[in-house]
């Protein structure tokens, strides 16, 4: 029997758009926006002790909506959610700090919320002080602090109160580098703990870093629910294909790395030609299209993009090919092959593969990093 | 560490009044930590600081027994006048601060609610338990009062306060919960309390007698109708029993009648007000309930 720390069942999340807010609003006004929709539909998902989650998707998918259930924030209008231990949050900026009390006084009251006695936030009251790094500022209101101590102080409260659960929304964008260093470190540190961490980001980088499963979701339903590696590549797919303005121009484009295993991933020397073919259908004739071939990196960085002319004459044919990369040198590390076709008439993309396959360069001992690079030392003295 | 073992904590869509009082109890750290800041900041700063709890109300005494007392004569048909109007002004004084400041308990704590899981109802809770506080520091100037008239309640007197306080804090409980939720949805409602509070001091026997109603009524209407519905209003009750107890003791109203006659007027007896005010408070708690699910939506 697994150990389950989160258990989401079939929870869905109705909005109503009311903005009558007095009764003069509700008397002239109500009829007209008495409106609703559903910001989560039967989610569903559990993750056990010990390993972490992302919840990943595009802008007003619904995932931060999902953390505040979660956390307790907002109740779900049908299902339950399960959790164990005590709860670590940081939702958006700041941890649910009251304006007009002291950076003290709400490290306190955010403790007793959290379940902890005066007594033991004594304990962690001095951690939690020097982790924030604003001391001087500890007794004044918390209204008047930026939105970097703001956040800050809140990460440290969050981490710092023995957390079985750790929620945390995109907020590590916020702070500066160091600030920011200083958190991963001690998220890595409460994983080592055995700590879970459920973690809303748009950023890959972070979603693979620090976790293992993941949750996409798409208009408040989840596509994907399994290993990061696997979402994010998805997720790449979802958002960029809502870039598609005009769906009446190809059909979409499938590819495949030849050779590639079971799990689409070719394992690869650190130099050799890769091939992928590739096929798209056109629904409009005399297209001019451009197809970019693009390899990322897992922490999503784009480090080729190729461009090439495709000249289209008749409709509904299947066009297909084999792009070849000629002598391709990589370092060590898993990359994801990604194709595009452009309507170069008005530069929009008509069609997109985000994850044709995945390119894995076997670890080596003295070469990491993106280019591999021969390096030898000579002249050695001393 | 967690285990298979350790036990599951749900949030579903609704809570029940059974589940909410026990999450309540379980989280009562955060009542203290909240009632222990704004009773120790509200005088932060102030060079005299906690005597301004006993001085404000002293000088409402001094006030209200000169001015209603002496000038407009009400201490002329109320014996110990300003005994009377101490007892019904710290009542009122608990009523008012409950009710309005349960009101806006909800939405002036917007930061918390949008970031934070806590159950909601303890923060119209805490204010009714800084409103009970505030009641209690006046209790020290209610008995140099008692000692200068030279009057004193009989013990058997404070004992029967019990069961009336608690009728008197469900029905506090009662407004500020329900008050508290109304104003997220329409922020109209503290505005609203806030008339009617100033018109519920006078519609209160606060500064007079309730017999002066009863008499008026009964001249007028002969009718015992509209004292009904004077006497509709729990907070009146409440402060007829106080002034009963504390200020009354077995005395009489200078027109004969004592204060337990009301009794005979067929309106709200004794025993009534606690249980009266335990079933108010069952369906506060539960319309509460049925509203707190879209609090940090609404704020």
């Amino acid at each position: 029997m697994p150990n389950k720390i989160l258990r989401v069942e079939g929870v869905s999340q109705r909005f109503d758009y009311r903005r009558a807010r007095t009764i003069q609003d509700r008397f002239t006004r109500a009829k007209v926006e008495a409106d609703s929709f559903w910001a989560l539909e039967q989610v569903s998902f559990d993750l056990e002790a010990g390993k972490s989650l992302a919840l990943l998707g595009a802008n007003g998918s619904g995932k931060s909506t999902l953390l505040k259930v979660v956390g307790g924030i907002y109740r779900p209008t049908t299902g339950n959610v399960y959790r164990k231990g005590r709860l670590g949050a940081l939702l958006e900026l700041g941890a649910g700090f009251h304006p007009e009390l002291t950076g003290r006084e709400n490290i306190y009251l955010n403790g007793s919320i959290l379940g902890l006695s005066k007594k033991s936030i004594n304990t962690i009251f001095d951690d939690i002080v020097d982790f924030s790094g604003i001391s001087q500022f500890i007794d004044s209101p918390v209204k008047t602090y930026s939105s970097g101590m703001y956040v800050r102080l809140g990460f440290a409260v969050a981490v710092h109160v023995d957390p079985d659960l750790l929620l945390v929304d995109e907020v590590l964008a916020v702070g500066d580098e160091a600030f920011q260093n200083q958190c991963l470190k001690k998220v890595r540190v409460l994983q080592s703990e055995g700590r879970s961490i459920v973690l809303v980001t748009h950023s890959m980088d972070n979603a693979i870093a620090f976790t293992q499963e993941s949750v996409l979701l798409k208009h408040g339903q989840v596509v994907y629910a399994g290993p990061t590696e696997v979402a994010a590549g998805k997720y790449h797919q979802i958002v960029n294909e809502s870039a598609i303005t005009n769906s009446n121009t190809v059909s979409p484009i499938t590819g495949k790395i030849v050779n590639s295993d079971s799990s689409n991933t070719l394992q690869h020397k650190v130099s050799a030609d890769v091939n992928i073919d590739f096929a798209f259908n056109a629904i409009q004739e005399s297209l001019e299209l451009s197809l970019n071939v693009e390899i990322w990196t897992s922490d999503g960085y784009r480090i080729v993009n190729s461009v090439q002319k495709l000249l289209i004459h008749s409709i509904a044919q299947s066009h297909s090919g084999t792009i070849t990369l000629r002598n391709l040198v990589l370092g060590e590390g898993e990359y994801r092959l990604a194709l595009r076709l452009m309507n170069t008439s008005d530069d929009s993309l008509v069609a997109v593969n985000e994850s044709v396959g995945f390119i894995a360069i076997p670890r080596s001992a003295s070469n990491s990093g993106l280019i591999p690079v021969e390096v030898s030392i000579g002249n050695l003295e001393g | 560490m967690i285990t298979s073992e350790t036990p599951w904590i749900v949030v579903g869509p609704k809570r029940h009044v059974g589940t909410a009082v026990r999450e309540v109890w379980e989280a009562r750290g955060v009542v203290r930590a909240l009632v222990r800041r704004e009773i120790s900041s509200r005088y932060r700063g102030s060079v005299f600081g906690f005597a301004w709890a006993v001085f404000k109300p002293l000088m409402q005494l001094v006030l209200f027994s000169v001015v209603i007392g002496k000038f407009l004569g009400a201490s002329k048909s109320i014996e110990d006048y300003s005994i009377f109007i101490f007892v019904s002004l710290m009542v009122w004084g608990f009523f008012s601060e409950c009710i309005s400041g349960g009101a806006t308990s909800i939405t002036s704590s917007a930061a918390l609610i949008t970031k934070v899981s806590f159950p909601r109802e303890i923060l119209p809770l805490s204010r009714v338990i800084i409103g009970g506080y505030n009641f209690l520091v006046q209790i020290p100037v209610l008995i140099i009062g008692f000692a200068i008239a030279g009057i004193w309640p009989p013990i058997s007197n404070v004992v029967l306060i019990i069961p009336i306080a608690f009728a008197a804090i469900l029905f506090a409980l009662s407004a500020a919960l329900i008050l508290s939720a109304i104003n997220v949805y329409a922020r109209d409602t503290q505005h609203l309390v806030e008339v009617l509070l100033m018109l519920f001091l006078y519609l209160s026997p606060i500064m007079y007698s309730w017999t002066f109603v009863w008499n008026a009524v009964q001249e007028r209407f002969g009718s015992e109708l509209f004292f009904k519905i004077y006497m509709l209003n729990p907070i009146s009750s409440i402060v007829i029993e106080f002034q009963d107890l504390l200020w009354g003791g077995d005395r009489f109203y200078s027109d004969g009648s004592i204060a337990s006659d009301l009794i005979g007027t067929g309106t709200l007896t004794y025993w009534g007000l606690p249980i009266f005010g335990l079933i108010g408070f069952y369906f506060a708690y539960r319309l509460f309930l049925r509203l707190e699910p879209n609090f940090a939506r609404e704020l």
